[in-house]
């Protein structure tokens, strides 16, 4: 039981650690993207310097800016997952964690990684794009992983709602 | 509800509290409490069976259907 409490207690700290990284990420998106207008001319430059004069340098900014919006909305995204995850271990350590609301959450968080897989593929697309603008950017596969997770999610939210109808009806259980 | 709760009669047949039976069958006072008052919606069979031991009774003569009502 200790030892459960310890990984209920760690996960939770993790989680919140998530929670306070992401929020950050998001703040610096926000702010690099209202940056990225008053110091054009620095990053235009730059961008020149090294990728010399042949640079689409309009489409290179304008795909720099979105790839920042794409950022705070994935942050978005995953603040929401860690939220209701947070909710749902709060619910653990009151111990009554079977719960409709806690189905509810899972679904949630279901919707929201469908969401992530989603701006995955959009990253997958900015991915094409940067190339064509001969401009270095991360690599890409599909993450067919995630596109399991979120179908395992929606399934379990089922199986905890149907769980929960279950317990109340015990509740009533002499 | 058409499956009326009579523990309170049988209870009173045998001169018996319900914290007197709530010891002989090892159940709280306050879930032998949910049943007498008809709150509870399942009745378990080991329930049943403990109750209609101590009791010396029935199951007829604890639960009876009442009506036609849905």
């Amino acid at each position: 039981m200790g030892g459960h409490d310890r990984v209920l207690k760690a996960s939770r700290l993790v989680v919140r650690l998530f929670l306070l990284v992401n929020f950050l990420c998001i703040l610096g998106f926000v702010v690099a993207i209202l940056l990225s207008f008053p110091v054009d001319g620095w990053i235009v430059a730059r961008l020149v310097r090294k990728y010399g004069p042949t640079l689409n340098v309009q489409g290179a900014m304008l795909a720099l800016r979105v790839v920042m919006v794409w950022g705070v909305v994935a942050g978005l995204v995953l603040h929401r997952i860690l939220t209701q995850l947070l909710a749902i271990l709060d619910t653990v350590r009151r111990g009554d964690p079977f719960t409709a609301a806690n189905a509810t959450r899972i679904r949630a968080i279901a919707w929201a990684m469908l969401g992530l897989q989603l701006l995955d593929l959009v990253q997958g697309a900015m991915t094409a794009w940067f190339a064509a603008l001969h401009v270095q950017f991360a690599t890409w596969t599909p993450a067919f992983g995630g596109w399991v997770a979120v179908l395992l999610l929606f399934v379990l939210a089922q199986v905890f709602a149907r769980g929960a109808e279950m317990r109340d009806e015990l509740a009533g259980t002499v | 509800m058409p499956v009326v709760v009579k523990l309170d009669d049988v209870l009173h047949a045998r001169r018996m509290t319900l914290t007197e039976l709530a010891a002989a069958v090892d159940i709280s006072v306050v879930n032998l409490s949910i049943l007498k008052t008809g709150k509870a919606r399942a009745i378990r069979f080991s329930t049943l069976e403990a109750i209609c031991t101590v009791l010396d009774c029935q199951p007829g003569d604890i639960l009876r259907f009442e009506g036609g009502e849905a």
